[in-house]
């Protein structure tokens, strides 16, 4: 299995959540809608759920296009989408402007994947699963 | 020259480029993104009648970001340097004759179905080449690929003209899906939003709001990939009705594990795996079959009568 999967993981778990995350902060403050000062907490967690619906649907794309294993790559994905959700949903939130909190957060959750397959695997990642090897 | 060495040829790892893609396409997202949140979509805001810098345009973009991912999958794959829409790696072409040890079908049902955009080649030979041309199997390449009796391998690969209606095809649905599921995203969030009162003030209005962003952007990728999915099969249909009679697919769908084969092609080194092919193969010439099952040897495709590849193979090196 390949590094790059954790980074990529991480990415497309953090632009999703940046951008949905700023886009509520962005409706809320204006309009004359209630405002409810969010907890460090429920950002947090409303940037989990974001991180895990983006970073599950990836996974299965990649199961389905790449034929890696899918327990896997879900378990990672599930690493990569709550980590990454816990620290970038309450970040992006303050970020006014959604393709800014795109940005920081593709490379937050970048650095988050690939720290995160650093930390699990030890940086020495397989290569007995890149397709075609074992032939 | 020596006998290949099956496996890993050089000491190291191989080289692997940067994958930088990702990191030039989220500027432009992000760009693209955030015109969105301040101006919607010039013809679709009239379409759907999206106004206001925050809550309409909100919408919007969460569409819009589920559309462009999808599109970005969709370009991906289909701007791989295949030979479809990218020239493939240019090669050297070369002529081998051996045994074929075995035949791959890599066409995948589900694939063909479910992500058009992504399929392959149509599949590939092992070829047991004669010892002449080893060096066609050894020279840069990182692995060479081995039989079970230790005799070295080139690799076949065989073009898809249907895989590449499907890639240009999905490119296409894909761009249609996008726009209609940008603002199909913005009916059903719209009519998500009424209908759970999202206006409605309390402790759950942050969350609302995101289940109608999710919502958005769910339906405008949904939308997309269905696009993909249904132009890519309109492609494959297109492709396969104009290919049905490639001299080069029939012969290999045709190819048997013992048969003899001259075959010609573009030599190139395979840059994830490291070791050398045909990629494409553009010509096979069956002249007869071992009469026996494999695994085949480096002195049995010796053995087999001369071939007609027109020039001897370069000196080792």
């Amino acid at each position: 299995m390949s590094i790059k999967l954790c980074w990529l993981l991480g990415l497309i778990a953090g632009a999703f959540t940046g951008v949905l995350m700023s886009l509520t902060h962005a409706s809320t403050a204006c309009c004359g809608a209630p405002v409810f000062p969010p907890t460090f907490g429920r950002l947090a967690l409303d940037g989990i759920v974001v991180a895990l619906i983006a970073v599950f649907i990836a996974a299965a794309l990649m199961v389905l296009l790449t034929h890696l294993p899918a327990k896997p790559v879900f378990l990672l994905a599930l690493f990569v989408g709550i980590v990454t959700g816990l620290l970038v949903g309450p970040l992006a939130y303050h970020i006014h402007n959604p393709g800014v909190a795109m940005i920081v957060g593709a490379i937050l959750g970048a650095i988050l994947g690939w720290l995160i397959c650093r930390l699990l695997c030890g940086g020495k990642l397989s290569s007995t699963f890149i397709p075609g090897v074992a032939r | 020259m020596s006998t290949p060495t099956c496996g890993a040829q050089q000491p190291g790892t191989l080289p692997s480029p940067f994958t930088w893609w990702p990191f030039a396409v989220i500027p432009v997202a992000g760009a693209g993104l955030a015109y969105v949140w301040a101006n919607g979509i010039p013809i679709i805001n009239g379409i759907v009648g999206a106004s206001g810098t925050v809550a309409g345009f909100s919408v919007l973009t969460a569409g819009a970001a589920g559309a462009v991912a999808v599109c970005v999958l969709v370009f991906y794959y289909a701007f791989q340097a295949d030979g479809c829409i990218i020239a493939a790696q240019k090669g050297d072409p070369i002529c081998v004759s051996g045994i074929v040890e075995d035949t791959t079908d890599e066409n995948s049902t589900v694939v063909d179905v479910l992500a058009p955009f992504a399929m392959g080649p149509a599949g590939a030979f092992d070829l047991v080449v004669k010892s002449m041309y080893w060096n066609f199997i050894t020279k840069n390449s990182f692995w060479v690929f081995c039989d079970s009796v230790g005799a070295s391998m080139l690799p076949c690969v065989i073009k898809s003209e249907t895989a590449c209606g499907g890639k240009i095809g999905s490119v296409v649905g894909a761009t249609v899906g996008a726009v209609g599921g940008v603002i199909l995203s913005y009916i059903a969030a719209a009519a998500l939003g009424g209908a759970i009162g999202c206006a409605a003030s309390g402790p759950f209005y942050l969350l609302c709001l995101l289940v109608v962003l999710i919502v958005a952007a769910i339906v405008a990728a949904a939308v997309a990939y269905a696009g993909a999915v249904i132009g890519g099969a309109i492609g494959e249909g297109i492709a396969a009705a104009a290919n049905a009679n490639n001299p080069v697919v029939n012969t290999w769908e045709g190819l048997t594990a013992g048969d003899i084969v001259t075959v010609k092609g573009n030599w190139v080194t395979d840059p994830n795996l490291g070791n050398n092919e045909l990629l494409y193969t553009t010509s096979i010439s069956r002249t007869g079959n071992v009469g026996f099952p494999p695994p085949y040897t480096t002195a049995q495709a010796d053995a087999t009568p001369a071939d007609d590849c027109p020039v001897a193979p370069p000196a080792p090196q």
